[in-house]
């Protein structure tokens, strides 16, 4: 799992200004003009690197534009305050991820205040790594309103299903509305994203190529450390990936016990994932007791 | 003498020049005495820029040169800023950056590109 970021709260207090400033809470999915507005930004007219843009460039730049628009999904030109996002991008979801990343790339303080740096200065690279970072975070924060995304997911049954669903309602992708819900579901829950295909059959090993799982499910079973490569034979609940759907399997507690854990898994274009989480128990209730007259 | 090193020291020196205590800086800024005690020993590797930015206000000097002190704001040797423009993307060499800033001044400079 990823390292928490040192600056979550900062971060987190400006996706909740522009939130409120764009008066976008309760409003799903976040309405993308009005976050951009909120943040004094607009949205570029003409993509900086489309190709009719990039033909109106000095020809010794246009090979290096060509090789950096295959590599570039948007960005936010603050001395013009313009965002660009490339429009190549056709999952809408994604979109209003990209616009929002760069949105917390211009509104983090600490990271616009470098806009007067002088033209022969940089950032260090992992200044650079860590500025990414904060914008991916802040992107996700806007996308799922903060603590809006955490009270739904309370009332809802857990499942591949829900995750689809509240993808659908949030306007994200439903790798990126796992993560969340993987991250911020207040029971034991963790998930797991493996390759599309496995690497190896009898036995199956699959390549894991992220996983997450909130504080619950860390608490139960320690923060889960899931090697690069996942056997079934190491990890039983891998094959429910087989079955694709619901299925239920034995996997080691904190202290060494024995639990039962669900297991879902599902597939998109690219990825296999799998959901796993501890039932809640259901509580008998007493009979109620009339009582004479 | 490291970046951490020399961060910690500059640090404390502006603080005791401005008069100010430890408390008096760190609770503003919203860290601990204690952190900052760290800070200005150069013990914290790594320290946030976020950080830095609020103690930049609380010791009311410029951002930017906490940031080039710390070293996450290094020359450039030949090219253009690389900081006014924010990009989400993967694999961007050094070359590229500096002819992305290059292109954007040239868009400013010729906004039909002419």
């Amino acid at each position: 799992m990823v390292r928490p970021l040192e600056s979550a709260g900062t971060i987190e207090a400006v996706a909740t200004k522009l939130l409120r400033n764009a008066d976008a809470y309760g409003r799903l999915p976040t309405p993308v003009d009005d976050i951009v507005a909120a943040a004094k930004l607009t949205m570029a007219d003409d993509y900086v690197l489309s190709e009719s843009m990039i033909s109106r460039a000095p020809a010794w730049m246009r090979e290096k534009l060509r090789s950096i628009q295959h590599k570039t999904l948007g960005l936010v030109d603050r001395r013009e305050r313009v965002v660009h996002v490339d429009p190549g991008i056709e999952h809408e979801g994604k979109r209003r991820f990209v616009t929002f990343h760069e949105v917390i790339h211009d509104a983090a303080p600490h990271q616009k205040d470098l806009l007067y740096a002088d033209d022969l200065e940089s950032l260090s690279p992992a200044t650079r790594r860590l500025f990414e970072r904060e914008a991916n975070f802040g992107a996700a924060e806007l996308l799922f309103q903060r603590e809006f995304f955490a009270r739904e997911v309370r009332d809802l049954a857990v499942s591949t299903d829900t995750v689809w669903h509240l993808a659908d309602r949030y306007g994200a992708s439903f790798h990126a509305t796992l993560r969340r819900y993987a991250e911020m579901h207040p029971q034991p829950v963790a998930a797991i994203v493996l390759g599309r295909t496995p690497l190896a059959a009898n036995p199956l090993r699959w390549k894991r190529e992220e996983y997450m799982a909130t504080p619950a499910w860390t608490e139960r079973f320690g923060a889960p450390m899931w090697p690069h490569v996942m056997s079934e034979l190491d990890y039983p609940f891998l094959s429910a990936v087989q079955l694709e759907g619901l299925n239920e399997a034995p996997l080691s507690g904190k202290s060494g016990d024995q639990q039962i854990v669900r297991v879902d898994t599902c597939t998109n274009t690219y990825k296999k994932f799998v959901l796993l989480w501890v039932p809640k128990k259901t509580r008998l209730r007493r009979p109620i007791r009339v009582r004479a007259a | 003498m490291g970046d951490v090193e020399k961060l910690g020291e500059t640090l404390r020196t502006i603080r005791e020049l401005a008069g100010k205590s430890l408390k008096a800086v760190a609770e503003p800024a919203g860290i601990s005495t204690a952190y900052l005690l760290k800070l200005e020993k150069g013990q914290v590797q790594n320290p946030s820029p976020h950080i830095l930015y609020e103690l930049s206000k609380q010791l009311e000097v410029d951002y930017l040169d906490l940031m080039r002190v710390a070293g996450y704001v290094v020359p450039e040797a030949a090219g253009s800023s690389l900081v006014s423009q924010a990009l989400n993307s993967k694999n961007v060499t050094d070359d590229e950056m500096r002819a992305l800033a290059a292109y954007l001044d040239f868009l400013r400079s010729n906004p039909k590109g002419e």
